[in-house]
């Protein structure tokens, strides 16, 4: 028996299943032939027990019209590259407790302290991330990083993690989202090995878990966290916890972690300022070995102000299309190669759009805003939705004024003058205002 | 006659989806871009998107069978069957070379698969892999309940298919017929143009149905020909 066999077989069920039957339910298959018998390997055990019930018969029929004695085929749960790992039963493997090392740390070796783009915006969660590097267990212990999606909690988390390693080498650290805790513990409690996975988890010397408001509403897994953050404070082992925002605003989680999740430094990371975007795109085409000129830079990142993940996804573009078309990058060829996406923007940030969502966030009625009413409270929120349609939408002052209760043009030009001031000078206002722009421009 | 039937549909010959197979219109660089994919890992994330019958699913479907011929394995998730679907067909896929999503827009608002594919996409780039996503709008206009996974869907390299005006369709009939060995003149693709569904797909299956009435009957596309068949089924 040999590969080829299989090959052969796949053409066939090519030919006789709908693309998107092969697609989905063969291209998954993995194969391998040891001592003559023919192994199919399904990454999943969903994967695994559709193909025995719709397709096992299909590819016994076929493999035994190739010549293949068919007795011989296994179809098992597992993968070429973990072959080690395959069994048929997973509920019933065991899961081994081994300390992680280097390779099975998860961390990212890409994201480092050196290539973290500082400005106002993160300096201070960068300058708490480096202590806790330093002094692991002892300075911040958890450190819990906060803010909206795309602004680097990620990376910061990573850069921790490595630096540790790097001064450490031996030391188990793990990087894990969220999701894989509770899945790892789900998959502990279905093999009847929770005790090891327990065991695991406390004989870690640092624990970064990315993005913990994925742990609302499942009480189990909190349960669990609960524990072995208590086991790790104790033994004086680092936590670092990423949320998308500030502890006490969680719902769906327990109030004693949250409070927990206070015992050490919890810091923001806010959206990156404009000059930080710029050094950001500089810093991200230096990687790539692409020279980045300073007017296409600032011009980038001044349309796209919602997070670095778009800008990142922006500078591609345009290196893409430099790359396909052999045209230097220059101030109007990005503009065109960003005509779609800047267009989209434009449509997608309506005025109807600022009015409900200034509206939202300061939980006022559409209508107060339309409303001839000057008070403090419907006022500024006006103000605020009036320099938003002025920076994010293209139209005219009178246009805008118009469009809140038939307001003068003058107004308009007050409001965004009011509110440019403000934001200098008034940091709760300032972060409102940076907040806003960055919910309607996700 | 039924048996000769018979053995015309198991004679026609098969689509596979593939970049030849493909009336590239002004998606050049969308199409140079996936087929460098295998080799490429400065851009392993390519999201398209566009509307119904501009391509999507046949470029992705190109894009598997390319993987398929460097021996790379693949999974590919049409979202269109989520509801028969249960999210455990993302468990554990990290080993394979490639992952395709079709149609993304159709889950969103449904936390569970969102969760799920978010999960999914952060391990493949954690690993190398490539990821190449379809949905009929822009990242930027996806309505996910998950902001995490919209600004992932932000991070990759972005491209609008372009859908093809007529005389683009008409010559992707053409190429679709010729690769299939059957003679479509421009006056009978225009013909199926202008009195039958207009997009792509619809167009493909009437091609396909014509195929195999042709390949029976023994005779050439013609207008009437078509007519014929298609005023009838």
């Amino acid at each position: 028996m040999e590969l080829s066999l299989w090959q052969r077989c796949l053409e066939q069920l090519q030919e006789e299943l709908s693309p998107k039957q092969f697609n989905t339910w063969i291209r998954p298959i993995q194969a391998r032939v040891e001592e003559g018998v023919l192994t199919l390997l399904m990454p999943n055990s969903f994967v695994l027990e559709y193909i025995e019930e719709n397709f096992r018969q299909k590819i016994s029929e076929i493999m035994k019209n190739l010549g293949y004695n068919n007795t011989d085929m296994q179809m098992v749960v597992g993968s070429i590259q973990h072959a080690a790992e395959t069994i048929s039963k997973p509920t019933k493997q065991k899961s081994t407790v081994a300390k992680p090392t280097k390779s099975l740390s998860y961390l990212n070796s890409a994201f480092t302290f050196e290539n973290f783009i500082e400005g106002k915006s993160n300096q201070l969660a960068r300058a708490a991330a480096l202590q806790v590097a330093q002094n692991s267990g002892k300075a911040y212990n958890p450190l819990f990083i906060y803010g909206g999606v795309g602004l680097g909690k990620t990376h910061l988390m990573h850069a921790i993690g490595n630096m540790l390693l790097k001064q450490k080498p031996k030391a188990s650290v793990l990087y894990l989202h969220s999701e894989r805790f509770v899945a790892d513990m789900v998959k502990a409690l279905q093999r009847n090995s929770i005790n090891e996975f327990k065991k695991f988890y406390r004989s870690l010397d640092a624990l970064l878990i990315d993005d913990i408001q994925f742990f609302a509403g499942k009480e189990r897994s909190q349960e669990e966290f609960f524990h072995t953050f208590n086991a790790l404070l104790d033994g004086e082992q680092q936590i670092i916890l990423t949320c998308d925002r500030y502890p006490k605003e969680l719902s769906g989680l327990e109030e004693r972690l949250k409070s927990r999740f206070g015992w050490g430094l919890t810091i923001a990371i806010e959206p990156p300022e404009l000059e930080t975007r710029v050094a950001i795109l500089m810093s991200k085409a230096e990687r790539s070995n692409i020279s980045l000129p300073d007017d296409v830079a600032f011009f980038i990142a001044k349309h796209i102000q919602s997070n670095v993940r778009e800008l990142e996804g922006a500078l591609k573009r345009v290196i893409a299309n430099s790359h396909f078309t052999g045209h230097p990058i220059t101030l109007a060829f990005a503009r065109e190669a960003l005509k779609d996406l800047l267009a989209l923007q434009a449509k997608l940030v309506t005025m109807a759009n600022i009015q409900k969502t200034v509206a939202e966030y300061y939980k006022i009625k559409i209508s107060d805003l339309l409303s001839k009413r000057r008070t403090r409270a419907v006022a500024r929120p006006r103000q605020v939705a009036m320099t938003l349609a002025k920076e994010l939408t293209s139209h005219s002052l009178p246009e805008i004024g118009d469009t809140f209760g038939g307001r003068d043009h003058t107004t308009v030009i007050h409001a965004c003058r009011t509110i440019k001031e403000l934001v200098t000078s008034n940091p709760t206002l300032a972060e409102d205002y940076r907040n806003l722009i960055r919910i309607l421009s996700t | 006659m039924r048996n000769l039937k018979q053995l015309a549909l198991n004679l026609c010959l098969k689509d596979v989806a593939s970049f030849a197979n493909f009336f590239i219109g002004n998606n050049q660089q969308l199409v140079a871009v996936l087929g460098q994919l295998p080799a490429n890992n400065a851009s392993p994330f390519v999201y398209f998107w566009g509307q119904l019958g501009s391509g999507k699913s046949h470029l992705l479907s190109a894009v598997c069978q390319l993987f398929g011929e460097h021996n790379l394995s693949v999974a590919y998730l049409p979202l269109e069957d989520a509801e028969h679907l249960d999210v455990q067909i993302l468990d554990d896929l990290e080993n394979l070379d490639l992952l395709c999503i079709d149609d993304l827009h159709l889950i969103a608002g449904n936390l569970g698969w969102e969760e799920k594919i978010f999960y999914c996409f952060n391990n493949f780039l954690a690993h190398n892999k490539k990821i190449v996503i379809t949905s009929s709008v822009a990242p930027q206009a996806l309505p996910l309940k998950l902001l995490d996974l919209k600004s992932r869907m932000m991070s990759g390299l972005v491209f609008a298919v372009q859908t093809l005006n007529d005389e683009g369709k008409i010559a992707s009939l053409k190429l679709r017929a010729e690769l299939r060995g059957l003679d479509l003149s421009d006056s009978a693709a225009r013909f199926l143009l202008n009195h039958y569904e207009r997009d792509t797909k619809s167009l493909f299956m009437v091609l396909d149905i014509l195929d195999k009435a042709a390949l029976t009957a023994q005779r050439r596309l013609t207008v009437p020909f078509i007519k014929d068949i298609l005023d009838c089924s």
